[in-house]
């Protein structure tokens, strides 16, 4: 159970530990880019975490059956 | 340009046919005998022509655009905002998604037959960990790191083809055309979705060779080494074990190598024949990250694409594992995936085509 809330917290702050610097370096000359980033991640750890909660994320494998059924319904 | 290293035209080659061969080597056996039953031969021979046919096509269309990326053709077509907002959707939902199934795949095949109680998860992260490495070290690291590959890989095909060859049957192929042509087209539809249709995403690599005007050759080299392999393996997989095995395996490659047996000396090589995919779906896995990377990041106008690697390979991480509910969802599936990658393999870069020869040809870059 532990493990579980440690493992995206590890993955945090071994990202963080990579790309920190980097983040650091564009905070004034491109802030754009630093908004991007920021947003695609935490999008990415609020699925992750969801995934560990046990919460069933649903596949976007769907969404394309769904908006292709016209098309496949022939086959 | 967003990334400054340069590849030689040979490079290119060894990239392209190690992607060609990726995850298909795995399970494109199965996928063809399906319906070809023994003329798996023929429909692979045939889905490898159309595939050349296709990657010379993709090829012209690069040319007609002076070599520049597929996001600065979408761009150049479809004006620069609609061009973007297309592209965007384009990497997201195709790129991305096609990503995932990499990933997932090599992670089915290890809880599947080699480490059935390591949690999928810890493959996954492994996997990614050594993609997202080689794709922040940037192209011209990773691909001498596939050259460096090349050998052992060329040594393994030739130790598998030896060590086979007294088991093979030629009974087995026979009666040719039991069934007629059709079933042998069906099959090679297969073949030509997956992985012939992928290689139009070489477009996002091209600019990057030493000399681009040059890689026609190289390209359509890579693909027929990749095809050729494609085909020899399943063959080699219906003479030895026949039509009835392979097309119940899920993963008749590794069953092939499975069969290996000298004097009872030289036996259960699997795994160590499971180095050749382990290396190939690295590569195929590795090639689409960096085009994802890099094509997202020229879309959304980021500096360097190393900073989107991170977010990519943490999405990447999650949507895998959520991908497949079950292994019969991935069968169900199948026959929508190919409509969906022939709507964006095929038919995107035909509008392309219709909408770039509208607005006239593209003046050359300065």
């Amino acid at each position: 159970m532990m493990f579980k809330f440690m493992f995206p917290m590890l993955i945090a702050a071994a990202i963080f530990f990579i790309d920190g610097p980097t983040l650091i370096k564009i905070k004034k000359s491109n802030k754009k880019d630093l908004w991007i980033y920021l947003g695609l991640i935490s999008f990415g750890f609020i699925l992750l975490i969801i995934q560990i909660l046990g919460k069933t994320i649903p596949t976007p494998l769907e969404w394309i059956s769904f908006l292709l059924r016209p098309m496949t319904d022939g086959l | 340009m967003l990334e400054k290293g340069i590849i030689s035209i040979r490079q290119f080659t060894i990239l392209v046919a190690l992607y060609t061969v990726g995850t298909a080597i795995l399970i494109i056996p199965s996928i063809l005998t399906a319906n070809a039953k023994q003329d798996v031969w023929l429909s692979g021979l045939f889905g490898l022509g159309i595939g050349l046919l296709l990657v010379l096509l993709n090829w012209s269309l690069s040319k007609r655009f002076h070599f520049i990326s597929l996001a600065e053709i979408i761009e150049k077509v479809f004006g620069t905002v609609l061009g973007r907002i297309i592209s965007i959707i384009f990497f997201v939902s195709y790129v991305f998604i096609l990503a995932v199934f990499v990933l997932r795949n090599i992670g089915d095949f290890m809880v599947t037959v080699m480490m059935p109680e390591t949690p999928i998860e810890a493959i996954h992260l492994l996997f990614l960990i050594i993609t997202l490495y080689g794709v922040r070290l940037g192209l011209e690291t990773f691909t001498r790191t596939t050259e460096l590959f090349l050998p052992w890989l060329v040594i393994l095909f030739v130790v598998l083809f030896f060590t086979l060859l007294p088991k093979m049957q030629i009974i087995n192929l026979l009666p040719v055309l039991e069934n007629g042509m059709k079933p042998v087209f069906r099959s090679s539809v297969s073949l030509i979705v997956f992985p012939f249709l992928e290689l139009i995403l070489f477009l996002m690599i091209i600019p990057y060779v030493n000399q681009p005007e040059k890689t026609k050759n190289a390209y359509l080299l890579g693909t027929l080494l990749g095809g050729g392999i494609l085909v020899l393996i399943s063959t080699l997989s219906i003479l030895v074990m026949g039509v009835n095995e392979t097309s119940r395996s899920i993963y008749p490659t590794f069953d092939l190598a499975k069969t290996i047996n000298i004097r009872e000396f030289f036996q259960r090589v699997e795994a160590f024949m499971a180095l050749i995919w382990f290396i190939t779906v690295y590569v195929k896995l590795i090639v689409l990250t960096y085009i994802l990377c890099i094509g997202l990041s020229h879309s959304l106008r980021i500096h360097d694409y190393k900073l989107l690697t991170f977010p990519i390979g943490l999405l990447m991480f999650v949507v895998s594992l959520v991908i497949f509910p079950s292994s019969s969802y991935l069968i169900e599936f199948t026959p929508v995936y190919d409509v969906y990658a022939i709507i964006w393999l095929f038919f995107f870069p035909m509008i392309i085509w219709v909408v770039s020869l509208i607005r006239g040809k593209p003046a050359a870059p300065h």
